[in-house]
């Protein structure tokens, strides 16, 4: 039995040089292996220095065993001493009793300790996770008027606070699954149970188990596996770093996702409606809502077909143009050097690598950097004449609506679409662009998530919560999202 | 093999499509005419005089003058042409006067095209004139077509008629108020156009239809140049009761708009004053609100029914038209019923007119050939022939308030 | 849904509402390519025969598309459905193949001759032709389930939006477009609507059922009334749309009209709006030929996929159809549209033919 490195043995010794090996200690410094005298038998405790909360194991671990007495646990037979210990001495809630090293060195790893004891083959671990963690702040990128304004953070067990302390129901249930190759990551899956769909929920936990990759996983990587279209420039999963959003998410049906290390929950199944929807949306009343959302379907619609209809117009379409406008705009064009469409393409790209720098750039040199490149830089561009200034407007107006976007995966993805259809427009006029356009709608149309069509409910039909387009009012979001299962569709009760 | 498939296509459709071109071209490359003229030329050549848009607002040069042959295509100077153009008033900065004479109008297009560096671009047409010596001939309606089909004219554009040289027409136009003359010229159209000055329907896409149709005639507008020597006030029941080019009155615009050039089929057979013009629009339904002064009283009009247009069954064209007018100034010494008796004088005058021109400007054929059932009997009646023999009959309400 | 919730069993209510919806979807694809064909061939050919009384005319087609949708769930779903089919359902298939990507082409040479006569009319016809034909095989590469929900997604959207825009440029003073009433004469109008039933071919597309079903899913389809209706609306709409052409002008203006493009732009000489709302009009047009013409073509692979068991591989039969459609355009461009417009009218008959025989 002691040649078996996978399970534990009942020397204590022998596994104790185990652990050493596979962790590298002495070398190792923090590793810590403690041995110790608790009552009648030898015991050893293992943790990794930093990630554990010394004082807790001291107090409620360590003095409690060594204080027994030494004739404490000698009938007990060996094989049970760690639960004698558990059950007389130690004083920690969440505990589980393993015999795997693989598994009990990932529980190391994360800040749990190991307990063994001599002549026992199993070991507990228990979670004294007492690492330094970033406080519950603001969210950076789902900023509100109204609504709460707590984030996620970086520890997993936080986030899951967070999310029960709103979700106080029984059905609510968190999966843990630890996602990756030799490196995992330990992922939270969370939902309502009767309320998401097992087939859904297997999906997902199918596509993390499945997962090999060696390196630390972040909320990003693990939506890349979760969805079904890699190539797709939509994403097909909603991310947020708001719990009550989140919350929202487990009411629907969908499952929420919660990686360990990333400050950002996924949900899945979602809709491309989803991710155009703010949290700010509920919160307002149901006119605020639908008006808000209006306005940010009218920013989308000018981010994706504004500089491309611009382009189209001027080099296709001039009757469209009115008699006072073309004027301006010929006289312009006139003096600019470059065609339309390389003008048009470097504004973007300015406009792009503006905003982009600016989210780089550290706090006060982002504000003088707006000021720098949108006054100085534009001003002098168009005096210069190497712009027009009616393709500045178009791009900056482009640009404003594509801020517009709540979630920040999706602008980029509208980003490159806008690129696409820009130069659709300075090719094939309109009608490339609307060819181009229904292309990507029906390959929209066609994509999944998790085996849900994205945007469904409008198209395929789903009976539902009608809360797509418009944010109607409370009374009539009589039911869940389609996503949930039949039998609780109904939410009025 | 779905992505395969996907990306042989996609290669198939490139690599086909990569020589072939969209025609896209930058805006800058284009010559936007605003306004055009067409005059007969000797030898039964066209003489083509385009003002179009320069691109610069310091440049207000003359543009060149290129001339064809009998066969159209040789470059000659026409030093005849210069001279009367260096007399006509300079253009305005901003746009370039240019014009070139061949057998035909589309050939000449084509010549100004060949001898511009750029695209001629008639999107932005808003005016097209004709000397009146041209419009009375059956070359109206091709040269309009060709315009319209071949350069793919604005259909918006109105088409003006003058007894007047028409490019001298066109060169003398300038933006009296404003800077830009494509809205000067779309904001006078509308202005006459509510003040019922000019007859509705005048754009080119209509007088076209119209000038194909059997159903009804064109009506152009009609307008000359005035050299303000003329100060004589001529008695007449109405201040527009005249042609354009004699009005008493002094300004910097030459060019006055006023009337209408009747055309039966595609030729011109006759005018019609401004109040005549008037009464066409009220005829046709399209005075829905006006201004009318009747024995120094002012009065605002409303339609208050639609005008009905019908044709009896003894044949004879009626038109029923209901008004109220309100009286906004001044004092009514006339009765509902003088008034009436006036309007319905004045319609039928216009529609007897009308008849011996030959021109069915109302379009009383539109309501003939609902009685038949198919192109071939509609075409053995004869309309032309039995509208110009039809009695007439209007029937005017008034109410004055 | 009273059929497949009794096809259930009432069992299992959401697998029923998911496949109604697929099956929704389809038919929304079938109404926009009835009423583009209709269209396209009213506009193409019944102009030519009938002048202004093509809209009369194409009246026929709506009781075809209503016949020919029954007839396709009715007779042909039982002898095609998934198994062992023989020898003349195989032919069946063949002919249901060649018709639907015939009608897909016809869609896609109506589109380019339309964007030549409006939005592109400096482009070379190749460039339009390969662009449209591109763009089609795009939106069926996902075997029809993209471009039927996005027709499902604006089934209301799309004919309440053309009514809005064709209001908008019409001059509705005085109705002369529309008479003569039968145009050009009665023998002519009757030859007109013999052609006008050829239209109604796109409807045979709802033989197949959407590829995204599973076996049980396929098994279970509505009844013919409920595809029925839905293309005989699609006709409708189309038929409306042609009387806003007579309306635009009169019959002599209509008769000035030789090219194909000119004669589907509903352009009113009495009221020019040569603008946006023109622009937008003929962009929808553009769309709803690009989505039957697609739905077209992705029928035509799976009725090809199902004759030919060589194409098993689904993609190859696209991309093989993707490359007829190509050499037919190359053939259309360089020999004129007259020939596709000659050929329009008789699309039904080999499918016909093998109907009876059947």
């Amino acid at each position: 039995m002691c040649d078996d490195a996978i399970t534990l043995c009942p020397l204590l010794r022998r596994n104790l040089e185990i652990f050493k090996a596979r962790l590298g200690a002495p070398a190792n410094a923090d590793v810590i292996v403690r041995r110790f005298r608790s009552g009648a038998f030898e015991s050893a405790l293992l943790a990794i220095d930093g990630m554990t909360d010394a004082k807790e194991v001291d107090e409620n671990i360590l003095k409690p065993c060594m204080e027994l007495a030494e004739t404490e646990g000698e009938h007990v037979p060996p094989s049970e001493r760690v639960g004698f210990l558990m059950e007389h001495a130690v004083s920690i809630l969440p505990m589980k009793m393993k015999e795997n090293i693989d598994e009990l060195i990932a529980d190391a790893l994360s800040g749990q300790c190991v307990l063994l004891s001599e002549g026992c083959a199993v070991a507990c671990v228990m979670d004294t996770r007492g690492f330094e963690k970033r406080t519950i702040g603001r969210p950076e990128a789902e900023k509100v008027v109204l609504g709460p304004h707590e984030s996620f953070t970086e520890s997993i067990r936080t986030n899951i606070t967070l999310l029960r302390r709103i979700v106080q129901r029984e059905e609510l249930v968190t999966e843990f699954v630890s996602a990756g190759g030799k490196m995992k990551t330990r992922c939270a899956l969370l939902y309502l149970r009767g309320t998401a769909d097992e087939e859904m929920i297997a999906r997902i936990r199918e596509r993390l188990l499945g997962c090999s990759y060696d390196f630390a996983l972040t909320t990003g990587e693990v939506e890349q596996l979760v969805e079904e279209h890699p190539l797709s420039l939509i994403p097909q999963c909603v991310r947020t770093e708001r719990p009550d959003r989140a919350a929202s998410f487990l009411a629907e049906g969908q499952v929420v996702v919660l990686t360990d290390g990333s400050p950002a929950a996924l949900g899945a199944p979602s809709t491309v409606f989803h991710q155009l929807h703010t949290p700010d949306d509920s919160s307002m009343r149901w006119q605020y809502g639908t008006f808000l959302r209006l306005v940010r379907l009218i920013g989308v619609l000018l981010h994706l077909f504004l500089p491309g209809a611009y382009l189209a117009i001027l080099r296709f379409h001039q009757e469209l143009l009115s008699p006072m406008l073309l004027t301006s705009v010929y006289e312009t064009s006139s003096r600019v050097p470059t065609p339309v469409y390389l003008e048009a393409l470097l504004m973007t790209l300015a406009f792009d690598l503006i905003s982009e720098a600016s989210l780089r750039a550290p706090g006060e040199m982002g504000n003088a950097l707006g000021i720098v490149s949108g006054l100085i830089l534009g001003q002098s561009a168009v005096s210069a004449d190497i712009v027009s200034p009616l393709l500045l407007i178009v791009v900056a107006a482009s640009g404003l609506g594509g801020f517009c976007v709540p979630d920040y995966g999706l602008s980029v993805g509208l980003k490159l679409i806008q690129l696409v259809l820009l130069t659709a427009g300075a090719v094939g006029g309109l009608y490339l662009m609307a060819l181009i356009a229904l292309c990507l709608l029906c390959a929209l149309c066609a994509m999944r998530s998790v085996g849900s069509p994205l945007t469904a409910p409008l198209t395929p039909r789903r009976p539902g919560n009608p809360d797509i387009l418009l944010r109607l009012p409370l009374r009539f979001q009589k039911a869940r999202a389609f996503f949930a299962k039949h039998q609780e569709t109904d939410r009025r009760g | 093999m779905r992505k395969a498939a996907l990306f042989a296509m996609l290669l198939v459709a490139l690599t086909l499509l990569a020589g072939c071109s969209a025609g896209g071209q930058e805006i800058e490359s284009c010559l936007f005419v605003i306004a055009m003229a067409v005059d007969p030329a000797p030898d039964g050549n066209l003489t083509v005089t385009v003002k179009a848009l320069s691109g610069s607002q310091s440049d207000g040069a003359e543009g060149s003058s290129a001339s064809g042959g009998q066969d159209g295509g040789a470059l000659e100077g026409n030093e005849e042409g210069s001279g009367q153009s260096a007399d006509a008033e300079q253009p305005e900065p901003g746009y370039i006067v240019l014009s070139a004479t061949a057998p035909s109008c589309i050939r000449a297009l084509n010549l100004l095209s060949a001898t511009t560096p750029r695209t001629l671009n008639l999107s932005q047409l808003q005016e097209i004139v004709l000397s009146r010596a041209l419009a009375e001939t059956e070359a109206t309606l091709p040269i309009l077509q060709e315009i319209h089909s071949m350069y793919r004219a604005n259909g918006a554009a109105i088409v003006v008629v003058t007894p007047d040289d028409a490019g001298d027409f066109v060169r003398r136009q300038h933006a009296l108020l404003g800077v830009r003359l494509s809205k000067y010229l779309r904001v006078l159209f509308e202005h006459f156009s509510e003040i019922d000055t000019i007859p509705p329907k005048a754009e080119l896409s209509s007088v076209i239809a119209a000038m194909l149709s059997r159903t009804s005639d064109a009506a152009a507008v009609y307008a000359a140049g005035n050299d303000f020597s003329g100060t004589l006030v001529l008695p007449g029941a109405s201040d527009i009761d005249r042609l354009p080019g004699h009005l008493p009155r002094t300004s910097p615009a030459q060019n006055e708009y006023l009337g209408s050039a009747i055309f039966s089929g595609a030729r011109m057979t006759g005018v019609l004053t401004g109040s005549e013009t008037a009464i066409l629009c009220l005829l046709m339904g399209e005075a829905m609100t006006r201004t009318s002064v009747i024995d120094g009283a002012l009065y605002k009009t409303n339609v208050r029914t639609k005008v009905k247009r019908a044709i009896d069954d003894d044949g004879t064209l009626s038109v029923d038209i209901a008004l109220n007018l309100t009286l906004v100034a001044g004092e009514s010494t006339r009765t509902d019923a003088d008034i009436a008796a006036e309007i319905e004088r004045s319609a039928v005058n216009l529609i007897r007119k009308l008849q011996s021109m030959e021109s069915d400007a109302l379009g009383f054929g539109d309501i003939a050939i609902r009685t038949s059932l198919d192109i071939p009997s509609w075409e053995a009646r004869n309309w032309p022939l039995l509208y110009t023999q039809s009695p007439v009959r209007v029937t005017a309400r008034t109410r004055v308030l | 849904m009273p059929n497949i919730r009794k096809q259930t069993g009432g069992a299992n209510p959401v697998f029923a509402r998911r496949v109604l919806a697929s099956w929704r979807a389809r038919a929304a694809a079938a109404a926009v390519a009835v009423g583009a064909q209709v269209f396209s061939l009213g506009a193409g050919v019944l102009m030519t025969v009938s002048l202004n009384a093509m809209w009369l005319a194409a009246l026929a087609a709506v009781p075809a598309s209503v016949l020919a949708a029954l007839g396709a769930r009715r007779v042909l779903a039982q002898r095609l459905s998934k198994g062992e089919i023989g020898g003349l359902s195989r032919a069946l298939l063949a002919a249901l193949c060649l018709t639907l990507a015939a009608a897909g082409i016809f869609q896609v040479a109506a589109l380019t001759a339309l964007s030549e006569q409006s939005l592109l009319p400096q482009a070379q016809s190749l460039f339009v032709a390969l662009s449209g034909m591109t763009a089609a095989a795009l939106c069926a590469l996902t075997g029809g389930a993209g471009v039927a929900r996005m027709a499902y997604a604006v089934r209301w959207a799309l004919p309440l939006m053309l009514a809005v825009l064709t209001a908008s440029v019409l001059s509705f003073d005085t109705p002369a477009g529309l008479f003569p009433l039968l145009g050009t004469g009665a023998k002519a109008l009757g030859l007109s609507a013999l052609m006008a039933l050829s239209a109604a071919a796109p409807a045979l597309m709802l033989t197949l059922p959407p590829p995204e079903l599973d076996e049980r899913g396929q098994a279970m389809a509505p009844g013919g009334w409920f595809f029925a209706w839905r293309a005989g609306l699609g006709a409708l709409g189309a038929v409306l749309l042609l009387m806003a052409v007579s309306l635009c002008g009169t019959y002599e203006t209509l008769s000035e009209l030789k090219v194909w493009g000119m004669r589907m732009r509903v352009v009113c000489s009495g009221k020019p709006r040569e603008g946006i709302l023109q622009t937008g009009l003929t962009l929808l047009q553009l769309l709803s030929l690009v989505i039957g013409a697609s739905a077209m073509l992705s029928g035509a692979e799976q009725a090809a996929v199902r004759a030919f068991s060589g194409l098993a591989r689904r993609r190859l039969g696209l991309g093989l159809l993707f490359l007829l459609g190509c050499g037919a355009l190359y053939a259309l461009v360089v020999f004129g549209f007259d020939i596709a417009l000659r050929a329009a009218p008789f699309l039904l008959v080999p499918t016909v033919v093998l109907l009876i025989r059947a």
